[in-house]
Protein backbone atom coordinates (compact mmCIF):
# COMPACT_ATOMS: atom_id res chain seq x y z
CA UNK A 1 0.00 0.00 0.00
CA UNK A 2 1.56 3.42 -1.07
CA UNK A 3 0.68 6.09 1.16
CA UNK A 4 0.80 10.05 0.61
CA UNK A 5 2.38 10.98 4.34
CA UNK A 6 0.92 14.64 4.65
CA UNK A 7 3.02 15.23 7.99
CA UNK A 8 4.98 18.20 9.54
CA UNK A 9 8.62 15.98 9.48
CA UNK A 10 10.37 12.78 8.28
CA UNK A 11 10.32 11.59 11.95
CA UNK A 12 6.37 11.82 12.22
CA UNK A 13 6.03 9.92 8.55
CA UNK A 14 8.43 7.25 9.93
CA UNK A 15 6.31 6.55 13.10
CA UNK A 16 3.05 6.29 11.37
CA UNK A 17 4.40 4.32 8.00
CA UNK A 18 5.16 1.90 11.43
CA UNK A 19 2.14 2.35 12.84
CA UNK A 20 0.11 1.66 9.90
CA UNK A 21 2.20 -1.39 8.49
CA UNK A 22 1.29 -3.12 11.89
CA UNK A 23 -2.20 -2.23 12.41
CA UNK A 24 -3.05 -2.80 8.28
CA UNK A 25 -0.83 -5.91 8.75
CA UNK A 26 0.58 -5.16 4.99
CA UNK A 27 3.70 -3.32 4.40
CA UNK A 28 2.94 0.16 3.90
CA UNK A 29 5.57 2.46 1.82
CA UNK A 30 6.06 6.11 0.95
CA UNK A 31 4.95 7.53 -1.81
CA UNK A 32 8.06 9.05 -3.88
CA UNK A 33 7.34 12.60 -2.82
CA UNK A 34 7.66 13.06 0.54
CA UNK A 35 4.85 15.51 1.23
CA UNK A 36 5.41 18.33 4.16
CA UNK A 37 3.33 20.60 5.68
CA UNK A 38 5.48 23.73 6.48
CA UNK A 39 5.78 24.10 10.36
CA UNK A 40 3.34 26.27 11.25
CA UNK A 41 0.52 24.31 12.47
CA UNK A 42 -3.18 24.45 11.64
CA UNK A 43 -3.20 27.02 9.31
CA UNK A 44 -0.90 25.87 6.82
CA UNK A 45 -2.32 22.31 7.39
CA UNK A 46 -5.37 23.19 6.11
CA UNK A 47 -4.07 25.41 3.49
CA UNK A 48 -2.42 22.59 2.11
CA UNK A 49 -4.59 19.43 2.59
CA UNK A 50 -7.02 19.89 -0.15
CA UNK A 51 -4.02 20.45 -3.05
CA UNK A 52 -2.02 17.53 -1.59
CA UNK A 53 -4.90 14.90 -1.43
CA UNK A 54 -5.68 15.74 -4.93
CA UNK A 55 -2.21 15.30 -6.07
CA UNK A 56 -2.19 11.74 -3.69
CA UNK A 57 -5.05 11.26 -6.47
CA UNK A 58 -3.48 12.36 -9.55
CA UNK A 59 -0.43 10.22 -8.94
CA UNK A 60 -2.34 7.25 -8.32
CA UNK A 61 -1.54 6.25 -5.00
CA UNK A 62 -3.69 4.29 -2.80
CA UNK A 63 -4.31 7.09 0.34
CA UNK A 64 -3.71 9.58 1.76
CA UNK A 65 -2.74 10.25 5.63
CA UNK A 66 -2.94 13.64 6.97
CA UNK A 67 -1.77 13.96 10.50
CA UNK A 68 -0.49 17.24 12.40
CA UNK A 69 -0.21 17.06 16.38
CA UNK A 70 -2.89 18.58 18.02
CA UNK A 71 -0.41 21.10 19.93
CA UNK A 72 -2.35 23.37 22.78
CA UNK A 73 -5.72 22.87 21.37
CA UNK A 74 -8.50 22.29 24.22
CA UNK A 75 -11.07 20.09 22.06
CA UNK A 76 -10.81 17.09 21.82
CA UNK A 77 -12.61 14.66 18.65
CA UNK A 78 -15.65 12.67 19.09
CA UNK A 79 -17.35 10.07 17.07
CA UNK A 80 -20.40 12.51 17.57
CA UNK A 81 -18.94 15.22 15.42
CA UNK A 82 -20.24 15.95 12.07
CA UNK A 83 -17.84 16.59 9.43
CA UNK A 84 -16.35 20.21 9.83
CA UNK A 85 -17.10 20.62 13.55
CA UNK A 86 -15.87 24.07 14.09
CA UNK A 87 -13.45 23.79 16.63
CA UNK A 88 -12.21 20.49 16.46
CA UNK A 89 -9.28 19.98 14.74
CA UNK A 90 -9.79 16.54 13.25
CA UNK A 91 -12.99 17.78 11.87
CA UNK A 92 -11.98 20.88 10.70
CA UNK A 93 -8.89 18.97 8.81
CA UNK A 94 -11.19 16.32 7.70
CA UNK A 95 -13.17 18.99 5.81
CA UNK A 96 -10.45 20.92 4.70
CA UNK A 97 -9.05 17.71 2.65
CA UNK A 98 -11.91 16.73 1.43
CA UNK A 99 -13.09 20.37 0.03
CA UNK A 100 -12.70 19.42 -3.49
CA UNK A 101 -13.97 15.45 -2.96
CA UNK A 102 -11.45 13.59 -4.70
CA UNK A 103 -11.83 10.32 -2.70
CA UNK A 104 -15.10 9.84 -4.41
CA UNK A 105 -13.50 10.70 -7.71
CA UNK A 106 -13.80 7.25 -9.77
CA UNK A 107 -10.27 6.00 -10.90
CA UNK A 108 -9.46 3.86 -13.81
CA UNK A 109 -8.25 0.27 -12.65
CA UNK A 110 -8.04 1.52 -9.04
CA UNK A 111 -9.80 1.65 -5.85
CA UNK A 112 -11.08 5.12 -4.43
CA UNK A 113 -8.37 6.94 -2.80
CA UNK A 114 -8.47 6.14 1.22
CA UNK A 115 -8.13 8.70 3.33
CA UNK A 116 -6.76 8.85 7.10
CA UNK A 117 -6.38 11.93 9.61
CA UNK A 118 -4.54 11.90 12.76
CA UNK A 119 -4.62 14.57 15.22
CA UNK A 120 -2.46 13.23 18.33
CA UNK A 121 -4.01 14.77 21.46
CA UNK A 122 -2.08 16.40 22.29
CA UNK A 123 1.05 15.08 20.34
CA UNK A 124 2.51 11.98 19.01
CA UNK A 125 4.80 11.47 21.89
CA UNK A 126 1.68 11.36 23.95
CA UNK A 127 0.28 7.84 21.71
CA UNK A 128 3.91 6.70 21.93
CA UNK A 129 4.50 7.22 25.56
CA UNK A 130 1.17 5.32 26.49
CA UNK A 131 1.98 2.63 24.32
CA UNK A 132 5.66 2.68 26.66
CA UNK A 133 2.79 2.09 29.58
CA UNK A 134 4.05 5.56 31.23
CA UNK A 135 1.08 6.57 33.31
CA UNK A 136 0.17 10.16 33.07
CA UNK A 137 -2.80 10.16 35.79
CA UNK A 138 -5.29 11.62 33.60
CA UNK A 139 -3.34 14.17 31.62
CA UNK A 140 -2.48 12.47 28.78
CA UNK A 141 -5.85 14.51 27.32
CA UNK A 142 -3.86 17.83 28.42
CA UNK A 143 -0.75 17.62 28.61
CA UNK A 144 1.07 19.97 26.13
CA UNK A 145 -1.42 22.48 25.34
CA UNK A 146 1.62 24.45 26.56
CA UNK A 147 5.28 24.61 25.90
CA UNK A 148 6.35 23.63 28.82
CA UNK A 149 3.87 20.71 28.28
CA UNK A 150 5.10 19.57 25.34
CA UNK A 151 9.06 19.73 26.21
CA UNK A 152 7.82 17.38 29.28
CA UNK A 153 6.63 15.00 26.89
CA UNK A 154 9.83 15.18 24.88
CA UNK A 155 11.60 15.22 28.30
CA UNK A 156 9.80 11.82 28.79
CA UNK A 157 10.03 9.90 25.49
CA UNK A 158 13.52 10.91 24.42
CA UNK A 159 15.05 11.88 27.47
CA UNK A 160 15.98 15.88 25.91
CA UNK A 161 13.97 18.50 25.26
CA UNK A 162 15.34 19.35 21.97
CA UNK A 163 15.93 15.96 20.75
CA UNK A 164 17.84 15.51 16.76
CA UNK A 165 15.99 13.15 14.28
CA UNK A 166 18.11 10.15 14.79
CA UNK A 167 17.35 10.38 18.88
CA UNK A 168 13.88 10.64 18.25
CA UNK A 169 13.42 7.61 15.68
CA UNK A 170 15.81 5.46 18.34
CA UNK A 171 13.00 6.30 20.57
CA UNK A 172 9.79 6.38 18.84
CA UNK A 173 10.47 3.40 16.32
CA UNK A 174 10.82 0.41 18.31
CA UNK A 175 7.23 1.49 20.46
CA UNK A 176 5.76 1.59 17.08
CA UNK A 177 6.91 -1.49 15.93
CA UNK A 178 5.95 -3.11 19.20
CA UNK A 179 2.48 -1.38 19.92
CA UNK A 180 -0.26 -3.02 21.70
CA UNK A 181 -2.95 -1.59 19.26
CA UNK A 182 -6.05 -2.46 21.30
CA UNK A 183 -4.19 -1.39 24.33
CA UNK A 184 -3.56 2.02 22.97
CA UNK A 185 -6.93 2.48 21.66
CA UNK A 186 -8.83 1.61 25.18
CA UNK A 187 -6.32 4.65 26.93
CA UNK A 188 -6.47 6.59 24.61
CA UNK A 189 -9.49 8.28 22.57
CA UNK A 190 -7.85 9.84 19.32
CA UNK A 191 -5.89 6.76 18.59
CA UNK A 192 -8.96 5.15 19.12
CA UNK A 193 -10.68 7.17 16.89
CA UNK A 194 -7.47 6.74 14.49
CA UNK A 195 -8.01 3.55 14.34
CA UNK A 196 -11.74 3.52 13.43
CA UNK A 197 -10.95 4.52 10.25
CA UNK A 198 -8.47 1.37 9.42
CA UNK A 199 -11.14 -0.95 9.94
CA UNK B 1 15.39 38.84 -25.50
CA UNK B 2 16.53 35.09 -24.72
CA UNK B 3 13.72 33.05 -24.41
CA UNK B 4 14.91 29.56 -24.38
CA UNK B 5 17.98 27.40 -23.89
CA UNK B 6 17.69 24.21 -24.87
CA UNK B 7 20.54 21.81 -23.46
CA UNK B 8 22.47 18.62 -23.74
CA UNK B 9 24.55 16.82 -21.52
CA UNK B 10 26.00 19.48 -19.47
CA UNK B 11 26.45 17.96 -16.01
CA UNK B 12 22.93 17.11 -14.57
CA UNK B 13 21.19 18.98 -17.72
CA UNK B 14 21.47 16.01 -20.41
CA UNK B 15 18.00 16.88 -22.09
CA UNK B 16 16.48 19.75 -20.98
CA UNK B 17 14.88 23.03 -21.89
CA UNK B 18 14.60 26.12 -20.11
CA UNK B 19 12.32 28.31 -20.63
CA UNK B 20 13.28 32.08 -19.89
CA UNK B 21 10.57 35.22 -19.32
CA UNK B 22 10.92 38.00 -20.82
CA UNK B 23 10.91 39.65 -16.78
CA UNK B 24 11.95 37.70 -13.50
CA UNK B 25 12.37 33.83 -14.41
CA UNK B 26 12.87 32.19 -10.68
CA UNK B 27 14.43 28.40 -10.17
CA UNK B 28 13.27 26.35 -7.29
CA UNK B 29 14.28 22.97 -6.42
CA UNK B 30 15.77 20.82 -4.02
CA UNK B 31 19.83 21.25 -3.46
CA UNK B 32 21.87 19.69 -6.15
CA UNK B 33 18.79 19.25 -8.63
CA UNK B 34 20.47 21.39 -11.48
CA UNK B 35 19.72 25.25 -10.76
CA UNK B 36 23.42 26.44 -10.65
CA UNK B 37 23.92 24.06 -13.72
CA UNK B 38 21.57 26.14 -15.51
CA UNK B 39 23.37 29.10 -14.44
CA UNK B 40 26.93 27.61 -15.33
CA UNK B 41 25.03 27.52 -18.97
CA UNK B 42 24.60 31.26 -19.07
CA UNK B 43 27.62 31.98 -17.62
CA UNK B 44 29.24 28.91 -20.72
CA UNK B 45 27.21 30.71 -23.77
CA UNK B 46 28.85 34.23 -22.06
CA UNK B 47 32.48 32.93 -21.83
CA UNK B 48 32.19 31.44 -25.61
CA UNK B 49 31.18 34.85 -26.71
CA UNK B 50 34.19 36.70 -25.34
CA UNK B 51 36.90 33.68 -25.62
CA UNK B 52 37.07 30.69 -27.84
CA UNK B 53 34.95 27.59 -27.24
CA UNK B 54 37.37 25.92 -25.45
CA UNK B 55 38.42 28.32 -23.08
CA UNK B 56 35.28 28.87 -22.02
CA UNK B 57 35.21 25.37 -21.00
CA UNK B 58 38.51 25.61 -19.58
CA UNK B 59 36.93 28.42 -17.33
CA UNK B 60 33.92 26.64 -16.05
CA UNK B 61 36.17 23.88 -14.82
CA UNK B 62 37.03 21.61 -18.23
CA UNK B 63 35.28 19.19 -20.03
CA UNK B 64 35.38 16.51 -17.59
CA UNK B 65 33.86 18.64 -15.20
CA UNK B 66 31.27 20.22 -17.48
CA UNK B 67 30.21 16.97 -19.44
CA UNK B 68 27.57 14.96 -18.55
CA UNK B 69 29.60 11.95 -16.34
CA UNK B 70 28.17 8.95 -18.21
CA UNK B 71 27.30 10.67 -21.70
CA UNK B 72 29.20 9.74 -25.27
CA UNK B 73 27.15 11.86 -27.00
CA UNK B 74 28.21 15.86 -27.71
CA UNK B 75 26.82 17.94 -25.28
CA UNK B 76 24.97 21.37 -27.15
CA UNK B 77 23.48 24.23 -25.38
CA UNK B 78 21.65 26.14 -27.42
CA UNK B 79 20.45 29.69 -27.05
CA UNK B 80 17.26 31.04 -28.99
CA UNK B 81 17.09 34.98 -29.11
CA UNK B 82 14.29 37.18 -30.15
CA UNK B 83 15.41 40.14 -31.94
CA UNK B 84 12.96 42.43 -33.24
CA UNK B 85 10.59 40.15 -34.90
CA UNK B 86 13.04 37.09 -35.67
CA UNK B 87 14.40 34.03 -33.47
CA UNK B 88 18.15 33.56 -33.97
CA UNK B 89 20.09 31.04 -32.30
CA UNK B 90 23.26 30.84 -30.83
CA UNK B 91 24.88 27.38 -30.84
CA UNK B 92 27.34 26.14 -28.31
CA UNK B 93 28.63 22.03 -28.84
CA UNK B 94 31.44 19.90 -27.40
CA UNK B 95 32.64 16.53 -27.80
CA UNK B 96 35.49 15.58 -25.88
CA UNK B 97 38.59 17.60 -26.68
CA UNK B 98 36.68 19.64 -29.29
CA UNK B 99 34.60 22.75 -28.73
CA UNK B 100 32.88 25.16 -31.43
CA UNK B 101 30.30 27.81 -31.34
CA UNK B 102 27.75 28.20 -34.01
CA UNK B 103 24.87 29.68 -35.07
CA UNK B 104 24.01 33.05 -35.40
CA UNK B 105 22.28 32.20 -38.31
CA UNK B 106 19.38 33.72 -40.00
CA UNK B 107 15.45 32.02 -39.99
CA UNK B 108 14.85 31.33 -43.39
CA UNK B 109 12.56 34.01 -44.44
CA UNK B 110 15.40 36.93 -43.52
CA UNK B 111 17.92 35.37 -45.65
CA UNK B 112 15.76 35.27 -48.57
CA UNK B 113 15.24 38.62 -48.20
CA UNK B 114 19.35 39.40 -48.67
CA UNK B 115 19.39 42.18 -46.17
CA UNK B 116 22.95 41.74 -45.42
CA UNK B 117 23.26 44.76 -43.61
CA UNK B 118 19.88 43.97 -41.17
CA UNK B 119 21.23 40.77 -41.06
CA UNK B 120 24.59 41.70 -39.55
CA UNK B 121 22.94 44.30 -37.45
CA UNK B 122 20.93 41.30 -35.33
CA UNK B 123 24.32 39.31 -35.06
CA UNK B 124 25.79 41.54 -33.39
CA UNK B 125 22.96 42.79 -31.31
CA UNK B 126 22.76 38.91 -30.81
CA UNK B 127 26.66 38.62 -29.73
CA UNK B 128 26.20 41.97 -27.65
CA UNK B 129 23.43 40.02 -25.43
CA UNK B 130 25.01 37.44 -24.87
CA UNK B 131 28.08 38.91 -23.51
CA UNK B 132 26.37 40.77 -21.57
CA UNK B 133 25.20 37.65 -19.70
CA UNK B 134 26.33 38.44 -15.61
CA UNK B 135 26.02 35.78 -13.35
CA UNK B 136 26.31 36.55 -9.69
CA UNK B 137 26.42 34.04 -6.16
CA UNK B 138 27.34 37.06 -3.78
CA UNK B 139 29.36 36.28 -0.88
CA UNK B 140 30.07 38.07 2.16
CA UNK B 141 33.86 38.09 2.30
CA UNK B 142 34.30 39.04 -1.40
CA UNK B 143 32.00 42.20 -0.79
CA UNK B 144 33.83 43.00 2.61
CA UNK B 145 37.50 42.71 0.82
CA UNK B 146 39.12 45.59 0.21
CA UNK B 147 39.46 46.42 -3.60
CA UNK B 148 42.33 47.86 -5.87
CA UNK B 149 41.21 51.26 -7.37
CA UNK B 150 40.98 51.34 -11.12
CA UNK B 151 39.25 52.56 -14.08
CA UNK B 152 37.62 49.88 -15.04
CA UNK B 153 37.23 47.98 -12.44
CA UNK B 154 34.21 45.38 -12.75
CA UNK B 155 31.99 43.65 -10.39
CA UNK B 156 33.04 40.06 -9.96
CA UNK B 157 30.93 37.23 -9.71
CA UNK B 158 31.23 37.21 -5.91
CA UNK B 159 30.57 40.75 -5.45
CA UNK B 160 34.46 41.36 -5.22
CA UNK B 161 35.92 44.96 -6.13
CA UNK B 162 32.09 46.09 -5.45
CA UNK B 163 33.73 49.26 -3.60
CA UNK B 164 35.86 49.82 -6.91
CA UNK B 165 32.71 49.48 -9.07
CA UNK B 166 30.92 52.09 -6.45
CA UNK B 167 33.71 53.98 -6.35
CA UNK B 168 34.33 54.76 -10.15
CA UNK B 169 30.78 55.15 -10.03
CA UNK B 170 30.42 57.92 -8.01
CA UNK B 171 32.87 59.83 -10.53
CA UNK B 172 31.24 58.12 -14.14
CA UNK B 173 27.73 57.46 -13.32
CA UNK B 174 26.48 59.46 -10.13
CA UNK B 175 22.83 59.05 -11.07
CA UNK B 176 23.60 54.96 -10.91
CA UNK B 177 25.08 55.42 -8.10
CA UNK B 178 22.14 57.65 -6.54
CA UNK B 179 19.95 54.95 -7.86
CA UNK B 180 21.93 52.01 -5.69
CA UNK B 181 22.00 54.71 -2.55
CA UNK B 182 18.28 54.97 -2.57
CA UNK B 183 17.25 50.89 -3.25
CA UNK B 184 19.74 50.29 -0.27
CA UNK B 185 17.35 52.94 1.76
CA UNK B 186 14.21 51.84 1.18
CA UNK B 187 15.32 48.67 2.52
CA UNK B 188 17.55 49.47 5.49
CA UNK B 189 15.75 53.29 6.27
CA UNK B 190 18.61 53.86 8.68
CA UNK B 191 21.03 54.06 5.86
CA UNK B 192 21.57 58.16 4.22
CA UNK B 193 23.95 56.12 1.85
CA UNK B 194 27.16 54.00 0.75
CA UNK B 195 30.24 55.12 0.94
CA UNK B 196 33.76 53.70 -0.08
CA UNK B 197 36.55 54.33 2.47
CA UNK B 198 40.32 54.32 2.04
CA UNK B 199 41.27 50.20 2.84
CA UNK B 200 44.20 48.77 4.41
CA UNK B 201 46.31 49.38 1.68
CA UNK B 202 47.29 52.05 -0.55
CA UNK B 203 44.84 52.29 -3.53
CA UNK B 204 42.34 50.22 -1.97
CA UNK B 205 38.99 50.89 -0.72
CA UNK B 206 36.53 49.00 1.29
CA UNK B 207 32.49 49.48 1.10
CA UNK B 208 30.68 51.12 4.12
CA UNK B 209 27.51 53.35 4.62
CA UNK B 210 26.63 56.49 6.20
CA UNK B 211 23.73 56.29 9.05
CA UNK B 212 21.00 58.58 9.22
CA UNK B 213 22.61 60.21 12.41
CA UNK B 214 25.79 60.71 10.66
CA UNK B 215 27.51 57.90 12.11
CA UNK B 216 30.07 56.24 9.36
CA UNK B 217 30.80 52.34 9.39
CA UNK B 218 33.27 50.25 7.21
CA UNK B 219 32.29 47.09 5.46
CA UNK B 220 33.80 44.80 8.61
CA UNK B 221 31.43 46.69 10.99
CA UNK B 222 28.20 45.84 8.85
CA UNK B 223 25.89 43.18 8.44
CA UNK B 224 26.16 40.41 6.41
CA UNK B 225 22.51 40.84 5.31
CA UNK B 226 22.96 44.28 4.55
CA UNK B 227 26.30 43.71 2.64
CA UNK B 228 24.31 40.87 0.50
CA UNK B 229 21.55 43.43 -0.21
CA UNK B 230 24.14 46.57 -1.26
CA UNK B 231 25.81 43.69 -3.57
CA UNK B 232 22.21 43.05 -4.88
CA UNK B 233 21.44 46.59 -5.61
CA UNK B 234 24.64 47.36 -7.11
CA UNK B 235 24.30 43.76 -9.53
CA UNK B 236 21.47 44.97 -10.63
CA UNK B 237 21.91 48.42 -10.86
CA UNK B 238 25.20 47.72 -13.53
CA UNK B 239 22.13 46.17 -15.55
CA UNK B 240 20.26 48.44 -15.85
CA UNK B 241 18.87 50.04 -18.87
CA UNK B 242 20.40 46.94 -20.71
CA UNK B 243 19.03 44.25 -22.19
CA UNK B 244 21.18 41.56 -20.62
CA UNK B 245 20.65 38.85 -18.30
CA UNK B 246 21.12 39.40 -14.83
CA UNK B 247 21.30 36.13 -13.16
CA UNK B 248 21.54 35.78 -9.20
CA UNK B 249 21.70 32.68 -7.03
CA UNK B 250 20.04 32.88 -3.79
CA UNK B 251 19.21 36.73 -3.44
CA UNK B 252 17.17 35.74 -0.65
CA UNK B 253 20.78 35.27 1.52
CA UNK B 254 20.68 37.36 4.55
CA UNK B 255 17.73 39.13 3.52
CA UNK B 256 14.71 39.62 6.05
CA UNK B 257 11.40 37.96 4.30
CA UNK B 258 9.83 41.16 4.57
CA UNK B 259 13.00 43.36 2.32
CA UNK B 260 12.25 40.26 -0.20
CA UNK B 261 9.52 42.55 -1.48
CA UNK B 262 11.98 45.34 -1.80
CA UNK B 263 14.53 43.22 -4.12
CA UNK B 264 11.72 41.99 -6.41
CA UNK B 265 10.22 45.53 -6.97
CA UNK B 266 13.60 47.05 -7.66
CA UNK B 267 14.53 44.22 -9.82
CA UNK B 268 10.92 44.43 -12.05
CA UNK B 269 11.58 48.03 -12.16
CA UNK B 270 14.66 47.12 -14.36
CA UNK B 271 13.21 44.56 -16.31
CA UNK B 272 11.38 47.32 -17.94
CA UNK B 273 14.02 48.25 -19.71
CA UNK B 274 14.47 45.13 -21.08
CA UNK B 275 16.56 43.31 -19.07
CA UNK B 276 15.63 39.30 -18.08
CA UNK B 277 16.71 38.18 -14.23
CA UNK B 278 17.21 34.38 -13.76
CA UNK B 279 17.14 34.00 -10.16
CA UNK B 280 17.54 30.66 -7.88
CA UNK B 281 15.98 30.50 -4.67
CA UNK B 282 15.01 28.20 -1.91
CA UNK B 283 12.86 30.81 -0.33
CA UNK B 284 8.83 29.75 -0.49
CA UNK B 285 8.57 34.20 0.97
CA UNK B 286 10.35 34.80 -2.15
CA UNK B 287 8.61 32.56 -4.51
CA UNK B 288 5.28 33.77 -3.06
CA UNK B 289 6.17 37.04 -4.57
CA UNK B 290 5.12 34.98 -8.12
CA UNK B 291 2.24 33.54 -7.32
CA UNK B 292 0.63 35.50 -10.53
CA UNK B 293 3.32 34.64 -12.94
CA UNK B 294 3.80 30.82 -13.57
CA UNK B 295 5.37 31.86 -16.56
CA UNK B 296 7.92 32.81 -14.33
CA UNK B 297 8.62 29.87 -12.11
CA UNK B 298 10.27 27.09 -13.67
CA UNK B 299 10.52 23.80 -10.94
CA UNK B 300 13.95 21.75 -11.10
CA UNK B 301 13.78 17.70 -9.96
CA UNK B 302 16.11 15.33 -10.28
CA UNK B 303 16.43 12.03 -11.07
CA UNK B 304 18.83 9.29 -12.74
CA UNK B 305 18.08 10.47 -16.18
CA UNK B 306 19.22 13.35 -14.95
CA UNK B 307 17.47 16.79 -14.27
CA UNK B 308 13.78 17.83 -15.36
CA UNK B 309 12.78 21.24 -15.93
CA UNK B 310 8.62 22.11 -15.39
CA UNK B 311 7.36 25.45 -16.06
CA UNK B 312 4.61 26.31 -13.46
CA UNK B 313 1.77 27.34 -15.72
CA UNK B 314 2.54 24.50 -17.95
CA UNK B 315 1.72 21.95 -15.36
CA UNK B 316 -1.66 20.26 -16.15
CA UNK B 317 -3.28 20.91 -13.00
CA UNK B 318 -1.93 24.75 -12.36
CA UNK B 319 -4.86 26.25 -14.38
CA UNK B 320 -7.65 24.81 -12.79
CA UNK B 321 -6.44 22.77 -9.38
CA UNK B 322 -3.59 24.69 -7.94
CA UNK B 323 -4.42 28.51 -8.97
CA UNK B 324 -4.09 30.56 -6.61
CA UNK B 325 -2.99 28.89 -3.65
CA UNK B 326 -0.11 29.48 -1.24
CA UNK B 327 2.49 29.30 -4.13
CA UNK B 328 5.37 29.06 -1.53
CA UNK B 329 3.54 26.64 0.88
CA UNK B 330 2.42 24.91 -2.18
CA UNK B 331 6.01 23.99 -3.13
CA UNK B 332 7.53 23.56 0.43
CA UNK B 333 4.31 20.87 0.73
CA UNK B 334 5.52 18.77 -2.39
CA UNK B 335 3.08 19.62 -4.43
CA UNK B 336 4.41 20.78 -7.04
CA UNK B 337 8.00 18.48 -6.87
CA UNK B 338 11.25 20.46 -6.47
CA UNK B 339 12.02 19.39 -3.38
CA UNK B 340 14.48 16.99 -1.13
CA UNK B 341 14.15 13.64 -2.75
CA UNK B 342 14.42 9.88 -0.39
Amino acid sequence: MKLAFCVEDDTDEDVFRVLLTRILGTEVTPSETAYRFPRGGWTNALRLAPFIAKDAYNKGLDGALFAIDNDGAASTHSTAHKDGTEGCPLCELRAAARVHEPLSWPRHGLPALRYLFAVPVQTLETWLLLARGYDFKGESETLGRDGSGRAKLKRLLYGVEHPDRDTMRNAALPLAESLDVKALAKVSPSFADFLTQLR
Amino acid sequence: MITEIEVKNFKTLRDVKIPLSPGITVMVGANNSGKSNALAVLKLLREAERQTPNMAMAALGGEESILSRDAADVMRVSASVFLEGYTLKRHLTCTRGQAMVSGGESPGDLAAMGDRQFLGRLKGELAHLINAISVHDLSVAALRAPAIIQRGAVLGPDGRDVAAVLDNMAGEAPSLRDAIDETVRRAAHEVKRIVTRPGPQPGTKVLGIEERDGRVYGAEDMSDGLLLFIGLAAAAQLKADTRGVLAIEEPERGIHPRRLRDLVDHLLLLTKSGMQVVLTTHSPTLLDEFRDSPDSVLIFDRDEQGTHVTRLSDRPDWAKELKGAPLGELWYSGVLGGVPGR
